[in-house]
């Protein structure tokens, strides 16, 4: 039964923008996309660690300027740009990581809502930077340009669609891995009620 | 000089209503063991239930604080009786989550309510500032910081004077001791949320005319009064009422000397700093936190 279920899930997943016709209910799928790989991030953490970051925001935040700041001042291609929005705030939470899981419980939670918190001001007070609350208008759109074909930008809602999907199939594959990967080490959920 | 005599002035006088805030918070994790996210959202009924006191219903305005108490404390003590209690015995983290289901769920009500556009609330008080020798002060903030020092000069006098304080003092230092010699654990929980409710109502009431209102207020509050009681110790009065005043005087100097922009960030750092470096709290004695 699983199977099947999970097949035509994901048939109509990938079919979605040809029944869906109302641009704005595609629209919130591409939110309901991009929220699913949010919350498959906190899952890892607090589903298979038991530890509660209300910080979450601030990774989802640094990601995007990350992605902004490349590709608006700096003008990089936007594949290099999600690439450091990946790489970027795995930086930062590596850092906090090692600072906060130190702390359990409402200890860590303070400690994730306190630096999401800074981040927060950071990028609304850093003018200069971040544009304010006035915010970085203008981020390219990501591009597939093969050779001998004209470039494809993926900037129709339909595309991005597709772009999210695959972010989203990919990010639950990464969490899949990883926790298959840790299962004979340390196993996380092991640590859920008695941590070291 | 001057003005470090003026920002050391704004500290303290906004540093008691933060003590009142903590004080409340620390009451409540110490002898329920909760870690009450929704603590802020308290402070924001305070502050709109003074508003509709005022404008709605047109009472005095000295008036309108006492009945911000009254039902901050009485949401207080249904939010005890209709969540905590059952949930007694459960994990201090299922209970914190269900406290963050609780702050979310009030912010949202509020902004059912209320709307989302800020409000400002009617005072008696003058806007012309008192001038005292190198400082000036306006009258409201010194009316506020009188309320807020005898209300923790009350809270004091009930926790050390009543009988009612002493069998909240024995909950809190032993749970099942307490319940042997007839003190009434449930009824100690119910009036110890509604009391620090009543008194994060009370902050809010305080401070509403201050600032200005608006649902997410309590955000901020929140995580102020956490900062003071981490800064204290949690579970530790005298600390929160102490850590309060640090708090004030610590987010004044920083938005004087610093960038005004990041007045906020300086609660952060400091939940951030003490808890990485001195976890039990600056004046307290050592409790588990890994």
């Amino acid at each position: 039964m699983r199977p099947v279920a999970l097949l035509l899930g994901l048939a109509a997943a990938a079919t979605a923008p040809f029944w869906v016709w109302n641009p704005y209910h595609l629209h919130t799928l591409i939110m309901a996309g991009i929220f699913a790989v949010l919350a498959l991030s906190l899952n890892l953490l607090l589903g298979y660690t038991g530890q509660l970051s209300l910080g979450h925001a601030a990774f989802f935040g640094i990601g995007a300027y990350a992605t902004a700041l490349l590709t608006v001042k700096l003008e990089w291609s936007p594949w290099i740009g999600l690439l450091a929005a990946v790489v970027l705030p795995g930086l930062a939470g590596w850092v906090i990581g090692r600072l906060a899981l130190k702390l359990r419980g409402a200890y860590f939670v303070l400690l994730t809502i306190s630096f999401a918190g800074c981040v927060s001001l950071v990028s609304v007070n850093w003018m200069d930077l971040t544009n304010g609350p006035l915010g970085l208008p203008g981020v390219p759109a990501l591009e597939i340009a093969l050779p001998g074909l004209p470039a494809l930008s993926l900037r129709t809602k339909v595309a991005f669609y597709y772009v999210v999907l695959v972010a989203v199939v990919l990010a639950y594959l990464v969490c899949l891995a990883l926790i298959r990967a840790m299962r004979w080490t340390a196993r996380p959920q092991a640590l859920g009620p008695d941590p070291p | 000089m001057d003005q470090l005599l003026q920002h050391l002035l704004n500290g303290l006088l906004l540093g008691a209503t933060y003590s009142l805030l903590g004080i409340g918070l620390t009451l409540v994790f110490g002898l329920m063991s909760v870690v009450n996210f929704a603590h802020g959202e308290f402070y924001t009924l305070g502050a709109y239930a003074a508003f509709a006191a005022l404008t709605v219903a047109s009472v005095h305005f000295f008036l309108a604080i006492p009945l911000a108490i009254v039902v901050g404390a009485a949401a207080g003590a249904v939010c005890e009786r209709g969540l905590l209690r059952p949930l007694r015995g459960q994990s201090i983290d299922t209970v914190m989550l269900v406290m963050i289901g609780l702050w979310i769920a009030m912010q949202n009500a509020e902004l059912l309510g209320w709307g989302g556009v800020a409000k400002s609330v009617p005072t008696p008080f003058p806007t012309q500032p008192l001038v005292l020798g190198p400082v000036s002060v306006a009258p409201l903030r010194v009316f506020v910081f009188v309320v807020s020092a005898a209300l923790i000069l009350g809270a004091h006098l009930l926790l050390a004077r009543t009988k009612l304080g002493r069998a909240m003092r024995a909950t809190f230092q032993d749970r099942e001791t307490a319940a042997l010699m007839g003190v009434s654990i449930e009824r100690i929980h119910t009036v110890t949320f509604a009391f620090g409710a009543g008194l994060a109502a009370a902050a809010g009431a305080l401070l509403g005319p201050v600032f200005l209102l608006y649902p997410s207020m309590g955000d901020l509050a929140s995580l102020k009064a956490f900062s003071v009681v981490i800064l204290g110790g949690l579970g530790n009065f005298a600390g929160a009422a102490l850590g309060g005043l640090v708090l004030g005087v610590a987010e004044e100097l920083g938005a004087g000397y610093v960038s005004s922009g990041y007045r906020d960030a300086v609660g952060f750092l400091m939940i951030v700093a003490v808890l990485l470096l001195r976890p039990s709290g600056l004046f307290a004695r050592a409790e588990r936190v890994g």
